[in-house]
């Protein structure tokens, strides 16, 4: 063995072992007010079915889930500190999620155009199959990814999409007074399961008016 | 002699350190025919400069790569402290993101015809982390996977096989035949295991587990924000006929994405033993396990493709898959008599 080998053999295992600690799949840590939503009380219910017969009460298992993960998570920013520059600079990184949670209540993107009559026409809905106006631009996986999950807040990058949606719209739809921007959410429920679904719900809503020409 | 029988040598700490950093360099030491970091040079280029295609042929150039002030949907650049370097060295205009484009897109389509390949993936990776920083939200998982397997072709022998580089330095797209470096491929094997094993992890909520009956696909698949069709506007008797293959789904993934680990057994033993060997090696050599793994895989990201509308990420995940193969793997579909397969076979021994 040369020492080139001895070389390449020392700088892949620094190189993995900084790989592998940024994959630990930690963070963020959980919080008491996360951990009281309804959705991940849901979570706690099932996990219950599996440690409560082991005993932990569910104000133990939840002060364990907050306690151990704010642990994790302080720990892990410290070994990882000297990595993530780099990692950052190269945009590289080891933080696979591949739908870890489903959604269970999905958004979709609506467009309504105003005619010179005030009344609202939708032009896009997401996968409905005729509601297709700039259909494949909109859903494409990065354009996806600046109006999905967005929260409760808008971001900046959401809310200069919408004025771009706008801007398309009034150049294909001349007579449009304005246009609206919706994130509907609907809720997704188990095969057989009959219970009444709520209604969908607009989280986020945008009009938008033909600017005034100078 | 001793009392108890004959003396066998005690081997010391510091004599198990050596010999285990000993078999560590040796696993990264070896070579082997460099088709497959070809092949897999060729796919990942290829779903790259589709995907970089599409931002051009989508109008999406400026929006995606431009500043604020051009039209973009990223912030305003100026003044802003995480700006990339590009718009910290150059204007946020509509023809700097052009050009920003043009990097991305001539070094993607450098690299996948194998021209300067080193040089060409160094630019990528750069230009192609600097992008990510434009629109952060439009970057995803898939991306930044691809920036991880770029990184490995800076220092891998992508382009000594079906490539320019090749053409240019032996007269033949093939190259020369000639065993090149083989711990890029086992770095992106590393890769995917890593990938898939975390994914198996963290699937920690419930539907995909026994307590929430494995239906974690079946919501995946009424997601309106990646679903190709609407599942939850179908009949119920098309709903019916999905319930159950989900559910089956749901379990497999898990199940397949938490054993990925066990490949590591299989490299292993293919590295450290022949077919001949007694015990699990020989078995594992003879029977060759990951091929079901990767039959599995291959059907899991078909079945993506078909049902979610996910952009390059099922394609780009395929186009790694060779690396789970050897080189060996390959010869006779290529070879065209059984002289040049023997010869092939020898340049592919490790």
């Amino acid at each position: 063995m040369t020492p080139r080998d001895h070389l390449r053999a020392a700088v892949l295992a620094v190189v993995l072992l900084a790989h592998g600690l940024v994959s630990m799949p930690w963070g963020p840590p959980i919080t008491a007010e996360n951990l009281a939503k309804p959705k991940n009380q849901e979570q706690v219910d099932a996990w219950m079915l599996l440690v409560g017969p082991i005993g932990l009460s569910r104000a133990t298992f939840e002060r364990l889930l907050i306690d151990v993960s704010a642990w994790i998570v302080e720990v892990d920013d410290a070994v990882t500190a000297p990595i993530k520059p780099v990692l950052h600079a190269l945009g590289t990184g080891q933080a696979w999620a591949l739908f870890a949670a489903p959604d269970r209540t999905p958004t979709r993107l609506v467009v309504d155009v105003q005619g010179p009559d005030g009344l609202d026409r939708t032009v896009l809905r997401v996968l409905d199959p005729e509601l297709r106006w700039r259909h494949s631009q909109l859903r494409w996986r990065r354009v996806r990814g600046c109006y999905d999950n967005l929260g409760e807040k808008p971001t900046r990058t959401y809310s200069n999409l919408a004025r771009w949606i706008a801007a398309r719209a009034f150049e294909d739809f001349p007579d449009a007074a304005s246009v609206e921007i919706k994130l509907v959410s609907t809720t997704s429920r188990a095969f057989g399961d009959t219970s009444l679904r709520p209604p969908p719900k607009v989280e986020h809503r945008k009009r938008i008016r033909l600017p005034k020409a100078p | 002699m001793t009392p108890d029988g004959p003396m066998t040598p005690r081997v010391g700490a510091a004599g198990r350190l050596r010999r285990a950093w000993e078999t560590w360099v040796r696993l990264w030491a070896h070579e082997e025919h460099p088709r497959l970091q070809g092949a897999i040079r060729l796919g990942v280029g290829l779903c790259l400069l589709w995907d970089f295609g599409w931002i051009a042929g989508h109008d999406l150039v400026v929006p995606l790569l431009g500043g604020g002030e051009a039209g973009g949907w990223a912030p305003n650049m100026a003044g802003r402290d995480a700006a990339p370097l590009v718009y910290k060295l150059l204007p946020a205009t509509p023809e700097v993101a052009w050009a920003f484009w043009g990097v991305l897109f001539g070094s993607a389509l450098t690299f996948s015809l194998g021209l300067f390949t080193r040089a060409s993936a160094l630019v990528l990776l750069l230009a192609y982390a600097q992008s990510s920083f434009i629109v952060p939200a439009g970057d995803r998982g898939i991306d930044m996977l691809l920036r991880n397997v770029v990184m490995v072709f800076v220092f891998a022998s992508g382009g000594a096989w079906l490539s320019l580089d090749a053409w240019r330095r032996t007269g033949s797209l093939w190259g020369d035949g000639r065993p090149r470096p083989a711990w890029p491929r086992h770095l992106l094997v590393l890769q995917l295991i890593v990938m898939y094993f975390i994914a198996g992890v963290t699937k920690l909520d419930a539907t995909w587990l026994p307590m929430g009956g494995y239906t974690a696909l079946w919501f995946i698949l009424q997601d309106t924000g990646v679903a190709r069709f609407d599942v939850a506007a179908w009949s119920e008797g098309a709903q019916a006929a999905l319930w159950w293959p989900s559910r089956l789904g749901t379990a497999v993934t898990t199940l397949w994405e938490l054993g990925t680990p066990l490949l590591l057994a299989v490299f292993w033993a293919r590295h450290s033993a022949t077919a001949a060997s007694p015990g699990w090696k020989g078995w594992v050599i003879r029977w060759r396990p990951e091929r079901a793994w990767m039959a599995i895989g291959v059907l899991f990201h078909v079945l993506i493709a078909i049902t979610l509308d996910l952009g390059i990420f099922p394609f780009a995940m395929l186009a790694l898959y060779p690396c789970l193969t050897h080189p060996s793997d390959w010869v006779r579909r290529e070879a065209p008599n059984a002289a040049s397969r023997d010869a092939a076979d020898a340049a592919a021994m490790e």
